[in-house]
């Protein structure tokens, strides 16, 4: 009975840690229910692998096999990948910003796009070839918490 | 959101449209609309804030006090080079790869194919009743709209003098630059009041905007 629990348990889990790279395949049609499946494995996978390894050390304190251990090990990695940001090995994710003036900035040719945002008095210009990489960029400009996404 | 500064990850990718997801509530957002479709904050959205997209030439003079984001030396390797869009339109896409720029406006919408917008720059249009104008300027990439100015009933008209000279306006003569501003003539000093607008593809604007106009030359 147990057994049979781990094995369902570590396939559950399995699938929900996976599920949400569903809506990282840009060929695949992203419908609401292939959407809302993708996210609920991304919410339940790390408690679902507290609840496997749970039930896999019981398993294993009454009986070391082999399969058993396997289980444990997929677990695990389980575990890890729920709580990491898959997508961010592809595309890492902006740390804060570093900025210049704009006379010092030269990371990019004058015809080259920027995003320009005024706010609370302050200007600020996002290089579309750094948003085009990094998708987005948690900022704060002029007080406003803001988010510049390309 | 609601007193709660929310941080903002990757979450899914989709035809040049992605997902985000805050680390707050796992709660993920179409990048697009700014709206909160799965998770907790679901039905919530982002506010939009004005945005210019514009070369850096063109905003270094216009904002010399302008602070710029610099690239991040660990991810030197994988910004794109300046060329980079011309890699992304040879990927498929579900409909027309059309270059439009998209203007949302008193509950209308309006998307004006970008090849002809450069070379009829400037375009005096209209949106639902409302009279408005797109500029390109920097090489034909930045593009910019404003609310033309109704006086006496009739909306303000510009034009461009032979040549490829100033931009003025038919009421007066005014001269006005890419920023909108009128820098000399009658009305010097007046500023023309900004619209957003969006640079996107046909198929991504008109998903998004159904029932969306397309203005074709000679209209």
């Amino acid at each position: 009975m147990l057994r049979m629990a781990t094995v369902l348990l570590v396939m559950a889990l399995a699938i929900a840690t996976f599920a949400p790279l569903l809506v990282a395949i840009p060929t695949l049609t992203q419908t609401p229910a292939l959407l809302a499946f993708a996210h609920a494995g991304a919410a339940c996978a790390p408690a679902l692998s507290l609840v496997a390894a749970a039930a896999l050390a019981i398993r294993l304190w009454r009986s070391r096999t082999w399969s058993g251990w396997v289980l444990l090990g997929v677990t695990l990695i389980c575990a890890w990948l729920s709580r990491v940001n898959m997508l961010e090995w592809m595309f890492s994710s902006a740390p804060d910003a570093q900025v210049a003036e704009a006379a010092q900035f030269h990371d990019v040719r004058d015809s080259d796009m920027v995003i320009g945002v005024i706010l609370g008095g302050q200007s600020r210009a996002y290089p579309v070839r750094y948003l085009a990489y990094h998708h987005m960029l948690n900022d704060r400009l002029g007080g406003t918490w803001l988010l510049p996404t390309y | 959101m609601d007193g709660r500064i929310l941080r903002f990850h990757l979450a899914g990718l989709n035809h040049q449209n992605f997902l985000m997801m805050d680390e707050e509530t796992g709660s993920w957002w179409q990048q697009i609309t700014g709206e909160c479709i799965l998770g907790p904050l679901r039905g919530k959205r982002l506010r939009r804030i004005s945005s210019d997209e514009v070369t850096l030439a063109i905003w270094r003079a216009e904002r010399p006090e302008s602070t710029v984001v610099r690239f991040d030396p660990r991810f030197r390797d994988h910004y794109p080079p300046s060329d980079w869009e011309r890699n992304v339109e040879r990927m498929p896409a579900p409909g027309s790869r059309e270059l439009v720029v998209g203007i949302e406006l008193g509950g209308e919408s309006a998307a004006y194919p970008l090849a002809p917008l450069r070379e009829q720059s400037p375009v005096n249009a209209q949106i639902g009743s409302t009279p408005v104008l797109l500029l390109a300027d920097g090489g034909g990439n930045s593009v910019r709209s404003f609310l033309r100015p109704v006086s006496k009933g009739q909306a303000l008209e510009f034009y461009r003098e032979p040549g490829g000279g100033s931009l003025v306006d038919s009421a007066t003569g005014s001269v006005w630059n890419f920023a909108g501003h009128a820098v000399s003539g009658p009305l010097a000093g007046q500023s023309l009041a900004p619209v957003q607008n969006t640079k996107d593809y046909w198929f991504d604007w008109s998903r998004y905007h159904p029932g969306s106009t397309l203005y074709r030359a000679g209209r």
